[in-house]
């Protein structure tokens, strides 16, 4: 090459050496770019109509929901009609449907957990985001996650075995009511709302903060004088889904409620809900009765999707008021560019016309000062007052408080720990009271032996492997489609209404209540495809409430993948497949993990989807097609009937094990991988 | 090691800060800073990136306070009193020190309520008296004109430069004797950058004004002092080199280092 005359400097060195008379023994063809090979077309177009597909499938599980509860529904609008059916007196019987008494035992339990929870979740999150150090924040949040992680049927049992004797004594009458049910659902709705609550304070910028403190505010003047009202409409959205948790929770209701389906004349009277009398009835129920059931089903399913829609909306209404900013902005900065160019043009024509008019020069506008002058300082006010000392003046009116800011401080904060401390007590309460009483029953033969005379003594065995064996079918089910899906939404969509659509989809879906997935899950899996009560059924239902938890987190976690990560790979020559396949599944495989691990903790803790479903005959599943009973409904029927409560303590306290070693391990995943990728 | 070029020296009234050390967990962010700050004057703190002088700032209103596992050495005292003795009570310290930060950060409340917060905090509760604060704060922070009629707009759609003397006159409605400025002018447009400065010669015969700022221009026409902050090697704490007259460390430094940031060898 040092022979070669020096390159032209209008051309590129390289485009010198592959002109012909030059380069001829170069092989001109490496140069040539290649098409895109037809194979590649078609294999990368399959795979993304395959996720597009896989994102689809939470769509169609929310239609078919929808669908079959109220195919089932059908005689409540023909033979039962609605004005029976939304009466006031539910005696199947006599032929009467009326929910109207079960809604109002739905809505006195909601209002008063809500009523219990609210403060105690919103006191946690102010306490976790304001105020705990971090070693402290650190040791409520984990109970806080375990708290959402404990099934329900353990909370029903808890609510059972301590609460109610509590409030009979107190009380007087059996314990069973509303009042039991509001201090058990209030425990479970803390962890939803808390979480929701914590992430809308955390948006909430430091600045702020800051910029209260540095005005002489006090903590609690900072939290509750600007911190909770900018995060207002986040922390209403956390409490309308803790609302919802609390209207479709099943077990826990069904344990403590006393399931009287009267309008209730006190809150220690027992009365029934609508999850509490689906779940008590279906297993008997036939014919109209039966629709009733299915009709109570869709009540639930549009109460659950309208509260997500309401969230949904006024988190959009927020989203859409952003854009909106937004765009003004930029198409200020866009005209104000124009204008500006405009100006310069204008300019320039001008320099260069030899003798520009005198009328052109007057209509050239001077750029206008914004500025107005600076007034005369400082300004003087009535009286020859300075500004200064009429602040100063006016300032000392302000009297001391009746209680000293410092006073008002010291007690909120105490407030505000407490309550953390005490949803942490109650977790080790919970905790501790399963495991005293459930020790002493946990034996080899308690774990690996059968179940005798009613079920009640003896081991249960066929229970876990039962549980087991749903648990890992399910996962088989739902992972690849879930991850696909989530493919689908992070890396191919475009960020639009598809997209929009299929979240709204996943999050209906995630908010029905389990019982009203367990009447779907029977109405398609059990008797239209004909699986029966068994594995298979109860694995598919489960499927699709882990759906979109899996959903979720995986999404999530793709995109917390580093977009520099991908732009090396796309660097490399990697087609979108290999991208996503090679690196970004890999690089977000531990939080995807976590997600899949807490959903197997769900499952493993459900028992109304599984309850009509599965089956509840004591059975050693082999083939899919088996029935079997889960450990949640063995420990439902050992409660309920009293029989034997230390195999009732012992199964509690191994679903429990279960469970926060599930939990435990997801966390000790995506610790270990944060602490991998963050560590210095 | 510091050089001081005719630098206040305090007595009294004013900030006395002596071998001034400070710690983020393990790391030690600051050495050996020693200045006093002349009441009513308005004294700019400069230097490159991570040299530790909104560190510095931010010591003298506590703000660091909020910061889990800081911790500090040496003496600062406000008109004669140790900021950091034992019992001082920080939230009042902030209302005495009030402070500007680099984002304008007006609470999402609306124009009147974002003034009027303060003094709220300290008892002022008849709507007549707010009013008055209200409006003549708004009018030392030469923003009375554009918002007068507006009052009840959310502060948070004013543009940059607007929202950045609301929060002006947010503090000043409070009448704090130190008011401490980090950076605040590089998160506005130009036009309002220059009502900023303006403000800051108004404001300094009535209050002591230090501000932190990357703009060697701004610190030379706005402030009296200049302190230059410098963390010569990564990891090793930052600490004073300079300080004294502004025009006599903008005209002569003495130190090669103060001389070598001013005309932009780094930094």
């Amino acid at each position: 090459m040092s022979d070669q005359p020096v390159h032209d400097l209008k051309k590129p060195p390289h485009l010198e050496d592959i002109e012909p008379n030059k380069g001829a023994a170069l092989d001109t063809t490496t140069h040539e770019l290649k098409l895109v090979s037809h194979s590649t077309y078609v294999k990368e177009k399959t795979l993304q109509y395959l996720f597009l597909a896989c994102a689809f499938v939470a769509v169609l599980a929310v239609c078919l929901i929808f669908v079959f509860t109220i195919w089932k529904a059908f005689p409540v609008f023909t033979d039962i009609g609605l004005e029976n059916f939304f009466g006031s007196v539910w005696s199947p019987s006599d032929g009467q449907y009326g929910i109207a008494c079960l809604a109002a035992g739905s809505g006195l339990v909601t209002v008063g957990a809500l009523a219990i929870g609210v403060p105690l979740a919103i006191g946690c999150a102010v306490f976790l985001t304001e105020i705990a150090s971090k070693r402290l924040s650190g040791i409520v949040s984990t109970a806080v996650d375990l708290l959402a992680g404990i099934p329900s049927v353990i909370y029903g049992f808890f609510g059972l075995v301590v609460l109610r004797p509590l409030i009979a004594s107190a009380s007087g009458g059996l314990g069973f009511g509303a009042l039991t049910a509001w201090l058990v659902l209030a425990i479970m709705i803390v962890p939803t709302i808390t979480t929701l609550t914590m992430d809308a304070l955390r948006s909430i910028p430091m600045g702020i903060r800051e910029a209260a403190y540095s005005m002489g505010a006090t903590k609690w003047q900072a939290i509750y004088k600007i911190v909770l009202p900018a995060a207002k409409t986040g922390i209403v959205n956390a409490v309308v889904l803790g609302m919802g948790r609390a209207i479709g929770e099943t077990m826990a209701v069904l344990m403590v409620v006393g399931n009287a389906p009267v309008l209730p004349d006190s809150i220690t009277s027992p009365l029934s809900t609508l999850t509490s009398q689906i779940a008590l009835d279906m297993g008997y129920s036939s014919g109209l009765h039966r629709s009733a059931l299915f009709g109570m089903g869709v009540v639930l399913f549009i109460i659950s999707a309208s509260l997500v829609g309401i969230v949904r909306f006024v988190s959009r209404d927020r989203e859409a008021a952003k854009a909106r900013k937004k765009a003004k902005q930029e198409e200020k900065a866009e005209k104000a560019e124009k204008a500006e160019k405009a100006e310069k043009a204008e300019k320039a024509g001008e320099t260069s016309s030899v003798a520009p008019s005198a009328a052109r020069m007057e209509a050239v506008p001077t750029t206008p000062d914004p500025v107005p002058p600076v007034e005369a300082l400082p300004p003087e006010a009535e009286g020859g007052e300075t500004s200064a000392a009429r602040i100063k003046r006016l300032l000392s009116h302000g009297g001391s408080a009746k209680v000293s800011k410092d006073t008002s401080n010291k007690v909120a904060v105490t407030v505000f720990t407490v309550m953390a401390l005490a949803t942490t007590a109650i977790l080790v309460l919970i905790i501790g009271f399963v495991t005293v009483n459930g020790l002493p029953n946990l034996s080899l033969d308690f774990i690996f032996g059968w179940p005798q005379g009613v079920n009640a003594e003896g081991g249960i065995w066929p229970t876990i492997v039962s549980t087991l064996y749903v648990t890992a079918l399910a996962m088989l089910i739902c992972t690849p489609i879930a991850v696909l899906a989530a493919v689908y939404l992070a890396e191919y969509a475009k960020q639009g209404r598809l997209v929009t659509f299929i979240r709204y989809a996943a999050d209906t879906l995630s908010s029905v209540p389990s019982i009203v997935m367990g009447l779907f899950g029977y109405a398609l899996f059990v008797e239209y495809m004909g699986f029966g009560l068994s594995m298979l059924s109860a694995a598919l239902a489960l499927a699709i409430m882990m759906l979109p938890i899996v959903m979720r987190t995986t999404e999530e976690a793709i995109r917390a993948v580093p977009r520099y990560i991908r732009w090396g790979a796309y660097g490399l020559g990697a087609t979108k497949w290999q991208v996503v396949s090679k690196i970004v599944l890999p690089s977000a495989f531990p939080r995807i993990a976590t997600g899949i691990v807490l959903a197997i903790g769900r499952a493993v803790g459900e028992t109304a989807v599984v309850l009509y479903t599965m089956g509840q005959a004591v059975n050693l599943p082999v083939s899919p097609f088996d029935s079997g009973r889960p450990m949640t409904i063995h420990l439902y029927l050992l409660a309920n009937d009293g029989i034997n409560m230390n195999a009732a303590y012992g199964t509690a306290l191994l679903l429990v094990i279960m469970i926060l070693a599930f939990n435990l391990f997801a966390r000790y995943i995506s610790r270990r991988s944060a602490s991998k990728s963050g560590g210095k | 090691m510091t050089e001081y070029r005719h630098a206040p020296h305090v007595e009294g009234r004013g900030i006395h800060v002596q071998d001034f050390e400070f710690w983020y967990g393990s790391f030690h962010a600051l050495t050996g800073v020693s200045l006093d700050i002349a009441q009513n004057k308005v004294t700019s703190f400069i230097g490159p990136s991570g040299c530790g002088k909104s560190t510095f700032l931010r010591c003298m209103n506590r703000m660091n306070d909020l910061i889990e596992g800081t911790r500090c050495e040496g003496t600062m005292e406000l008109d004669g009193s140790d900021i950091y003795a034992e019992g001082v009570d920080p939230v009042d310290l902030r209302r005495r020190v009030g402070m500007i930060f680099q984002q304008p950060n007006p609470f999402p409340k609306t124009i009147y309520e974002n003034v009027a917060f303060g003094p709220r905090l300290q008892g002022v509760s008849s709507k007549s008296d707010l009013d008055g604060i209200v409006e003549e704060s708004l009018k030392r922070a030469n923003l009375w004109k554009e918002v007068s009629n507006q009052l009840d707009k959310n502060g948070l759609a004013l543009s940059g430069g607007q929202q950045q003397r609301l929060c002006i006159a947010r503090v000043l409605a409070v009448q704090p004797d130190v008011l401490l400025m980090d950076e605040p002018c590089s998160a506005i447009d130009p036009t309002s950058v220059q009502k900023v400065e303006d403000l800051m010669v108004e404001l300094a015969p009535e209050m002591t004004i230090i501000i932190v700022t990357h703009n060697m221009q701004q610190a030379a026409r706005v402030s009296d002092y200049m302190a230059f902050f410098l963390q010569e090697h990564a990891g090793e704490p930052a600490g004073l080199v300079e300080y004294g007259a502004t025009q006599e460390i903008f005209n002569s430094p003495k130190d090669g280092r103060t001389e070598d940031y001013i005309t932009g060898r780094f930094g």
